[in-house]
């Protein structure tokens, strides 16, 4: 038996490899169904999801592909002035990215038309039609964010990743696998970029090997912003839009678990206060380290000439039992209100705090304040209590006229689950959030648009390729951050960067240290001296 | 005659192998597709293949899920080693007389699988079951070919297979395809080929082995930098402690490979050589075939824990007694939980929770692994103790670090359920239905969701609801399951009997006076003073001024046995004939609460 293989053989399995490559392209070819003849119309809109009815959208956003649920065959009708496609695919309307761009470019500053024809039992339905207004105004090409399980003990499956909006393509940022060991796991948050370039952004890493990974003009280091002075190294960044500094806040936080309610985990602050790290000198100072008060959430405004920030009020009125006991005891009593202290360019010093919004005389508390690029909203999320709302099903957001001090809840924007973890596009008229509002338990990423006059509209689930892709994954996003370009650094190079040891960085003291004499008087004792209180009713 | 029989040792071997598994190791070949999942569907592939040699693991959770009968997955296990086996001979060409040594690899994989234990709840390699076997698998294949195309003249198409073979083992297979590159130049070796390709061969070899790993690294982001060269080899590591008697079976399998592609057996013995051998082979075959039963994790405590895991998810709570019952050493506290359980449910906690034994042991220890409730029974506990947030996290943890599993995604359903939450029980069965054994427990669990008069009449709620405590307060259980439970029950102000029953005996267990008393006036003010089980009225007759007979010779002879100034354990020891079924047994002489 001769057992050398024949050249003719080889050019057997050529051929066939390319008789199969020919038959995946002619599959990957986009096929467009008829629109059934016959059908019943029904008075009503189609389920679909995710839930893409009257909403707007940016003109360089992915395809919308959604599901009919409780359907077997499904055929969408997209229309705009001349132009009409149809798609279906089983009971999933999956669109052609190409055919998709140039209708939503087509369609620009108009709506397009959307019919759902569905099939049941032989028997086709078509729904009311509805409408998809296409935004004058882009969206930023790039949003990252955090992928994690809902249950924030586990740490190996961490990653930081970043999505194109105009597409599909999603990477890691970094990824926590590549730096992991069955002794030593750590946790990877609080990624934030200046102006929303790549080439200076920060995250940290916690526990072992832990450090913030700083950016800067390119260059990756590794820093402790760790001091005997500080509570604890910088937690919530805010990256100044100018300057090469970031405002922090350094928490003591610890995380426990409701019996019962349905937000089912409660992450509570029991210190807090804020710093601000200067990255050239490498060096920090307390912004802000009031004793009896919690600070958190630093935001600059765009002009970075203020600094809001959150701060709760909140006294140990018993000796005897230790102030983590107590704020546990008491953490329904625990409201944010939004402050802000004027900053000093030249000098790098802040001024006397104001308070912008005293969520508590409303009986809640404002969280994760955001300063929209034109200067003119403040976004934040706001419920009855606490810091971490994306737990709290009643958290909503609400918005502020900086000028008019009007504070109003997005209807359309909110659900009755927990929003939060808001960010606002470079051009301001996009903001994305994160929502429990598929299931209550994984937080998903929305887009609203805001208007010129302020005025939010209907939000729509960040697309997927496969519309049923939320079903099935386990895991939430968290922080989403819109960037205009991409991150350059790869993350293998984060990797390397990680093992480092991190630099030590300065603590220089300031008027408002935590010193040797302790905190100084609580800002409320200040602002009630001043008695420059501003209250505002919310809409 | 002695050829007619030289498969005699598979067939020995796949006795061995089916006895093993399918009979001696029935129930935990269940537990194992129970802790693993195959889901069909794009996302799941996608979450295991982004790595090297993930495909086989995608594979191997394929094949996993027969375990759902035992038979059947043994059935495929014992095919994939037959195969193997073949190739095996084939490959190296054994001759009659060398053919036992084929069983070394298959019997490694065999023990590779039943030495497990308790490793079961904290390994995340999905589809280990059988990605081992496939890997082993792809590598005879690879040889196999290998050997074939060695024997053409053309150094470019061998080279072009090592590379192939190599880069595609590597991808599918992770470290196999490493294996299988330095195997390949044994082969050539081994082959006597010309020098000059021997050294190309090498040289490919060397290349290959340095540069794959580094550019799979560079192309993917889920594995360390430090992992590329061992990929999918199985280490069973829990924090700075790893048990390579579990990865034995790998070294073996590797060395074996090694040995065999390397060494070229004579093909001209005398008769009497060739019986020699043939000797010495069954006899190197006999003692890898004793092995298995060794390396088998046979603990019968762990056993029962994985028969009453089942039995607590059925309800069957007579057949859970029973299961405790037949054990006959020293219960471990997760058999104590279960059964106390099925005592509450039944309504004889209270008559016979303390005299069935109320103090558990540690799990047998295996190595240095330490085991806690909080993997291998923390979820199914809390949720049948109405603590369905707790069931919850801790089934979401469990997935987060160990991988997803049946077990845990059906815990997930139930406390969706249990907390009125239908488009998460939605999420969640749309994953089940994905896989093959259990879309239609998926919707059941689905139908009780959206439909609450069906949901009323499943057994399994109507159990838990009433032990579901409506209050809300914020706690961490730091892991410790078992503690946590019986202080937040011996603590709650109870609003049902299940609660209050739990409640006082959950107190008495913890042996706090003040709990006691307080869950005693609960108990009488909920039950009123008659029919009071055995257990609470000697709770009663402790903290009473109204002793009962019973009691106040159980004092007597206490206080006796404490003049003789003997220690209290041995008094413990010799007053467990008589009063070893009461309650003041307990109370007097359990001093040590472990927990784990």
């Amino acid at each position: 038996m001769n057992n050398k293989i024949k050249p003719t053989n080889i050019f057997i399995v050529l051929k066939t490899a390319c008789v199969i490559l020919a038959s995946a392209f002619m599959f990957s070819c986009v096929s467009h169904p008829d629109v059934p003849e016959n059908y019943t119309q029904e008075d009503k809109l189609p389920e679909i999801f995710p839930d893409y009815t009257d909403v707007v959208v940016p003109p360089n956003i992915a395809p919308l592909n959604f599901l009919v649920k409780n359907t077997e065959e499904v055929v969408a009708r997209f229309t705009y002035g001349n132009t009409s496609l149809t798609y279906g695919e089983k009971n999933k309307v999956m669109i052609d990215e190409k055919e998709w761009k140039e209708l939503l470019s087509e369609a620009k500053g108009n709506s397009i038309k959307v019919e759902v024809f569905a099939r049941n039992n032989n028997e086709w339905k078509a729904y009311k039609s509805f409408n998809i207004s296409i935004a004058e105004e882009n969206i930023d090409q790039y949003i990252s964010y955090r992928l994690i399980y809902p249950s924030y003990v586990a740490y190996e499956m961490l990653s930081i990743n970043q999505r194109d909006l105009t597409s599909f393509e999603e990477k890691d940022i970094y990824n926590n696998e590549m730096v992991q060991s069955p002794k030593d796991n750590q946790c990877i948050n609080c990624h934030s970029y200046q102006n929303y370039k790549t080439d200076n952004m920060q995250f940290h890493i916690r526990q072992n090997l832990g450090g913030t990974m700083i950016v800067h003009n390119g260059k990756i280091q590794k820093v402790d912003l760790a001091s005997d002075s500080t509570i604890s190294a910088g937690v919530y960044p805010s990256w100044h839009p100018t300057l090469p500094l970031i405002a922090y806040s350094t928490n003591f936080t610890r995380q426990a678990f409701h019996t019962r309610n349905k937000g089912k985990i409660e992450v509570i602050d029991t210190k807090s206060d804020l710093i601000l790290y200067d990255i050239e000198k490498q060096q920090t100072t307390t912004i802000s380290g009031y004793s009896d008060e919690m600070e958190s959430f630093p935001c600059w405004s765009p002009k970075g000439d203020m600094l809001y920030y959150c701060s709760a009020h909140f006294e140990n009125n018993n000796d005897s039992v230790p102030i983590e006991a107590a704020v546990f005891t008491r953490y329904k009593e625990i409201q944010y209100d939004i402050y802000r202290k004027p900053f000093n360019q030249k000098n790098h010093s802040f001024g006397d705090a104001e308070l912008v919004y005293e969520a508590s005389a409303d009986n809640l508390s404002a969280t994760f304040p955001r300063i929209s690029p034109d200067g003119k909203y403040l976004l934040f999320a706001m419920a009855h209590d606490g810091c971490f709302h994306v737990w709290h099903p009643d958290a909503d957001l609400y918005m502020m006229d900086i000028n008019t001090k009007n504070v109003r809840k997005l209807e359309n924007v909110n659900s009755d689950k927990a929003e939060s973890f808001h960010a606002w596009s470079s051009n301001g008229r996009w903001i994305i959030f994160v929502s429990r509002r598929d299931d209550g338990n994984y937080s998903r990423l929305y887009i609203a648009y805001i208007d010129k006059q302020g005025k939010a509209h209907k939000a729509f689930e960040l697309p997927q390729r496969d519309p049923n892709f939320y079903t099935y994954f386990m895991r939430s996003y968290n922080v989403p951050e819109f960037m205009t370009e991409p991150v350059k650094i790869t993350p293998h190079e984060f990797a390397a960067a990680i093992k480092n040891e991190a630099i030590k960085t300065t603590y220089q003291t300031s008027g408002r240290s935590r010193g040797a004499q302790g905190r100084v008087k609580s800002v409320k004792q200040e602002l009630q001296a001043d008695s420059q209180k501003v209250t505002t009713p919310i809409q | 005659m002695i050829k007619k029989i030289h498969h005699l040792p598979l067939i020995i071997f796949i006795i061995i192998a089916a006895i093993i598994l399918a009979v001696m190791n029935n129930d935990f070949l269940y537990t194992i597709q129970d802790c693993s999942i195959f889901c069909n569907g794009h996302t799941f592939m996608k979450s295991l293949t982004n790595a090297p040699g993930g495909t086989i693991n995608w594979i191997g959770c394929y094949l996993t899920q027969f375990f759902y009968y035992p038979w059947l997955g043994t059935s495929f296990l014992i095919l994939l080693w037959i195969f193997i086996y073949i190739l095996c001979i084939k490959t190296y060409k054994l001759k009659y007389h060398d053919c036992p040594y084929a069983l070394i690899p298959i019997t490694a994989l065999m023990c590779s699988i039943i030495g497990v234990g308790y490793w079961i709840y904290y390994m995340n390699m999905p589809g280990y079951w059988f990605a081992c076997t496939l890997g082993c698998l792809y590598l005879s294949l690879s040889l196999y070919g290998y050997s074939k195309i060695n024997e053409s003249r053309l150094n470019i198409l061998t080279i072009l297979y090592l590379i192939t073979t190599t880069i595609i083992g590597y991808y599918l297979c992770g470290w196999w395809g490493l294996l299988n590159a330095i195997c390949c130049i044994l082969l050539d070796i081994r082959a006597k080929s010309r020098i000059k390709r021997i050294i190309l061969s090498c040289t490919t070899c060397i290349v290959l082995l340095i540069s794959v790993p580094i550019i799979a690294y560079h192309l993917s982001t889920h594995m360390p930098i430090e992992k590329a060269w061992t990929i999918g080899f199985p280490l069973f590591q829990q924090n700075d402690y790893t048990n390579w008697k579990l990865s034995t079976p790998f070294f073996i399998i590797m060395v074996w490979f090694i040995i065999v592609s390397f060494y070229k057996t004579n093909t001209t013995l005398s008769s009497n050589e060739k019986n020699t051998r043939l000797f010495l082979s069954c006899f190197v075959a006999t003692l890898f075939l004793i092995t298995p039963f060794r390396f088998n994790y046979n603990d019968s405590r762990f056993k029962s824990e994985i028969r009453m895991y089942r039995l607590l998810e059925e309800c069957k709570w007579e057949e859970i007694i029973s299961e405790y019952q037949a054990n006959s050493k020293s219960p471990t506290n997760q058999m104590i939980m279960c059964k106390n359980l099925a005592l509450l449910h039944l309504n004889r906690l209270g008559e016979e929770g303390f005299n069935t034994g109320m103090v558990g042991d540690s799990p047998t220890k295996q190595g240095d692994l330490k085991v806690g409730m909080a993997q291998t029974i923390a979820p199914l506990l809390y949720y049948h103790h109405g603590c369905i947030n707790y069931a919850n996290n801790w089934a979401l943890n469990n997935i987060a670090k160990y991988g997803l599993s049946v077990r845990n995604l059906k815990i997930l359903i139930r406390c969706a359920v249990m907390n009125n939450e239908p488009e998460l029980a939605l999420k969640y069965t749309a994953i089940l239905r994905t896989t093959t054994f259990h879309k239609q427990w998926a919707s059941q669990w689905l139908e009780y969701s959206f439909n609450a008069h069906s949901a009323k009449e499943c057994q399994e709620i109507n159990t838990i609801t009433p032990l579901i405590v409506l209050d809300d307060m914020i706690d961490d259980d730091q892991g410790m399951c078992e503690a946590f439970l019986l202080e937040y029950f011996a603590t709650l102000i109870a609003s049902t009997r299940e609660q209050q029953e739990m409640a006082l005996i959950y107190a008495m267990t913890l042996k706090d006076d003040e709990l006691i008393k307080f869950q005693i006036e609960n108990y009488y003010a909920m039950f009123g003073d008659t029919n009071i089980p055995k257990h609470v009225l000697e709770a009663v007759d402790i903290y009473n001024t109204n002793h009962s007979t019973d009691y106040l010779k159980f004092v007597q002879d206490y206080q006796k046995a404490i003049g003789t100034g003997n220690k209290i354990v041995e008094i413990g020891k010799q007053l467990k004939p008589i009063y070893g079924e009461t309650y003041w047994w307990y109370y007097y002489f359990v001093n040590k609460f472990n927990t784990y």
